[in-house]
């Protein structure tokens, strides 16, 4: 069954089609969620908010015009993961869940365990930078470094302008950067470039 | 241009964002100037440590426990389009009785805020909370029809008549500020409220004679960050 069609169903009362919808668009917004509030619990409350709230304003998303609900849910799953951030300050973090992905990659052959030191050193410094950040950047800030965004996608998907967009984008890359240069003089790791 | 120009022209450039003749401009500048070359090295290495950062995977979430959460709220069907917009007045009377007291609560608070250099915090709350209420109350009586405007905006019949007066949008903007330093402390949840109309205030002023993809945005993050429906809420406690 198409977006559509099940869209259509979920608006008759049909469960099954909007589970349908929760299924092919979970791990995206999950993902997103994730990194975004760096613990799976939280991840887990916006996954639920956002499709919560898709449910009962689905008779608002426009089908006509190629819009997709992808798309749509994804925006919804930006805002939930912001009021989320903005209700818990500061943020609530849980390493076990970082913990439990090397405990498995630890398994794994070729596992270097200095290597994995460095990069923990490091996770926690982006966190603490990260937290100096206000929602929004925040949310910027991790749509054009890690989902790789465009300025252009990020301001249609956080409904502002390109200008508004670059502007924060700026802010949060030199709150970031300020952050690091204290933490890691330009000696402690040599990077390739890119 | 200057240095600072520079700095966020390199972020677009490392971010592969910056034009040909912008890119031309900055290594141009780059050759001549050894402190913007040193940020290009120092936000490069920065990028590299952040990119590293990030977890090699993301783990599953708990996909059936969530899907039970969400049915659960499902009870009631989703709701249809309506068709009932929120009604449209015709607001310059109000926006005109609206400024009156913009000015005036803003000569108010601005001589306790503006007044000494530093003001500190028990001289800013000096308002007490039922004038912070009845200010508040006003604001939010004036900037609403504002709001209603760009929430009900559709291109087709509003296009031309869409509402963009500087001076009383920089009015608005700062009785808003005001306001939400002075909710900060007290109560962060609704200085959040009033950072997002900041945000619909900027991007109303920044709107250009002619651009209809704008109004459509603001309408659009009215509608993503409930704003007006969070106004109604804040009001009725």
């Amino acid at each position: 069954m198409d977006e559509i069609t099940l869209i259509q169903a979920a608006l008759d009362g049909d469960e099954n089609a909007f589970q349908k919808l929760f299924e092919q668009n979970r791990q995206r917004i999950f993902g997103l969620a994730f990194r975004y509030v760096k613990n799976r619990e939280d991840a887990e409350d916006i996954l639920q908010d956002t499709f919560i709230k898709a449910y009962h304003s689905l008779g608002r998303f426009k089908m006509e015009g190629g819009n997709s609900f992808s798309s749509w849910i994804y925006r919804i799953g930006i805002n939930a993961s912001i009021d989320l951030l903005r209700k818990h300050r500061p943020m609530k973090e849980n390493n076990a869940d970082y913990d439990k992905l090397e405990n498995l990659a630890g398994h794994a052959p070729g596992f270097d365990p200095e290597k994995a030191g460095r990069d923990r050193d490091i996770q926690a410094r982006v966190n603490a930078s990260l937290q100096r950040l206000t929602a929004r950047q925040r949310m910027i800030f991790i749509l054009k470094h890690y989902q790789e965004m465009s300025t252009a996608e990020i301001a249609e998907y956080m409904s502002c302008s390109e200008g508004s967009v670059k502007k924060q984008l700026f802010r949060a890359v030199f709150v970031v950067r300020a952050h690091f240069k204290r933490y890691f003089p330009e000696d402690s790791y040599e990077v390739q470039k890119i | 241009m200057k240095c600072r120009k520079y700095r966020q022209a390199i972020i677009l450039y490392l971010y592969g964002e910056l034009g040909e003749d912008e890119q031309r401009r900055l290594n141009s500048h780059l050759e001549s100037c050894p402190a913007c070359r040193a940020e290009l090295d120092e936000t490069r290495r920065v990028f590299h440590l952040a990119r590293e950062a990030d977890p090699a995977e993301i783990p599953d979430a708990d996909w059936d426990r969530c899907w039970s959460g969400i049915r659960r709220q499902m009870r009631r069907p989703p709701r249809m389009r309506s068709d009932t917009h929120f009604l449209v007045p015709r607001w310059a009377p109000a926006a005109a009785a609206g400024l009156i007291v913009v000015f005036s609560l803003g000569f108010f608070l601005g001589r306790s805020l503006l007044s000494k250099p530093e003001p500190r915090r028990d001289e800013v709350s000096t308002l007490s909370p039922a004038a912070a209420r009845m200010s508040i109350g006003n604001h939010f009586e004036t900037i609403k029809p504002l709001l209603i405007e760009y929430a009900n905006y559709d291109e087709k019949s509003n296009g031309s008549r869409i509402t963009t007066d500087r001076a009383l949008l920089k009015n608005l903007l700062i009785q808003n500020i005001l306001l939400m330093r002075l909710l900060a402390e007290e109560d962060p949840e609704a200085a959040e409220l009033f950072e997002d109309i900041e945000l619909v205030l900027r991007e109303i002023s920044n709107l250009k004679s002619g651009d209809h993809a704008a109004p459509i945005q603001i309408r659009e993050l009215l509608d993503e960050r409930e704003i007006l429906f969070k106004m109604d809420i804040f009001r009725s406690f």
